[in-house]
């Protein structure tokens, strides 16, 4: 079983960028990483003018477009569900999930300014780490700053340990 | 002060947190779940952790994201 690790955060507080190179830290450490990301407000767009866009647009329930390097999949659901994905993403190492800060797996708080730090107060299970470049008093859980991405790494490394979410 | 310490498995949500703060009291069971491993405790929370790992168990309580580490100055069976 994928040891998940949420990066939640207010719009612009840095997620992505974040993953992006705490992906690339744990892919040097020769983990197996998944990403999964929450598009809350249905910004995801396929390509435009790609054969397979064409067949999302004209309804299609599924599409699979098999390329050199990898498989893309696109599925019409009317509520999915995060339970379910990360069931399909268990055989590997680590799952990094972008966003769903409702949900009860662990996660860290992601913030660039006081105002967005109002994320500790909506995480619930209250978040097991800190990134932040503020200087931050944590209340006994550890801050990182965002251009640690290998202190970061080998915290979920640490934390990994369970195996579980 | 002596101090014993158990995990309850009910609110564990398997973060990791604790046994990467405290790895000589924390481990894990076969679900991801923690437990106090400390001199076979076995999660009674019976055995007294030793006044060096104080600090570890308190950050470790302190990092725990549902409050399932359970601490107290009696053995707790």
């Amino acid at each position: 079983m994928a040891y998940c690790m949420g990066f939640a955060g207010f719009s612009d507080s840095g997620k992505t960028t974040l993953i992006v190179k705490v992906l690339e830290e744990l892919r040097r450490r020769g983990h197996r990483v998944a990403v999964l990301k929450h598009d809350g407000h249905g910004h995801y767009k396929e390509a435009k003018g790609a054969d397979s866009t064409a067949f999302v647009e004209a309804g299609a329930d599924a599409v699979v477009t098999i390329s050199p390097d990898g498989v893309h999949v696109y599925e019409k659901k009317e509520a999915p569900d995060l339970q379910e994905q990360l069931a399909n993403l268990a055989h590997y190492d680590l799952v990094l999930i972008e966003g769903f800060k409702k949900d009860k797996h662990p996660k860290v708080a992601v913030f660039r300014t006081i105002e967005q730090s109002r994320i500790l107060e909506e995480l619930d299970p209250a978040p097991i780490g800190i990134i932040t470049d503020l200087a931050f008093e944590s209340g006994g859980i550890p801050v990182f700053r965002p251009d640690e991405p290998q202190a970061i790494s080998e915290f979920v490394e640490f934390c990994s340990k369970a195996r579980q979410y | 002060m002596a101090k014993y310490t158990f995990v309850d498995k009910e609110t564990c949500i398997a973060c990791g947190a604790c046994g990467a703060t405290a790895p000589d009291i924390y481990d894990y069971d076969d679900e991801g779940l923690a437990e106090v491993i400390f001199d076979g405790d076995g999660n009674k929370g019976v055995t007294e952790i030793p006044e060096d790992l104080f600090d570890d168990l308190q950050d470790a309580q302190d990092g725990c994201p549902t409050d399932s580490i359970k601490v107290a100055d009696t053995p707790f069976n």
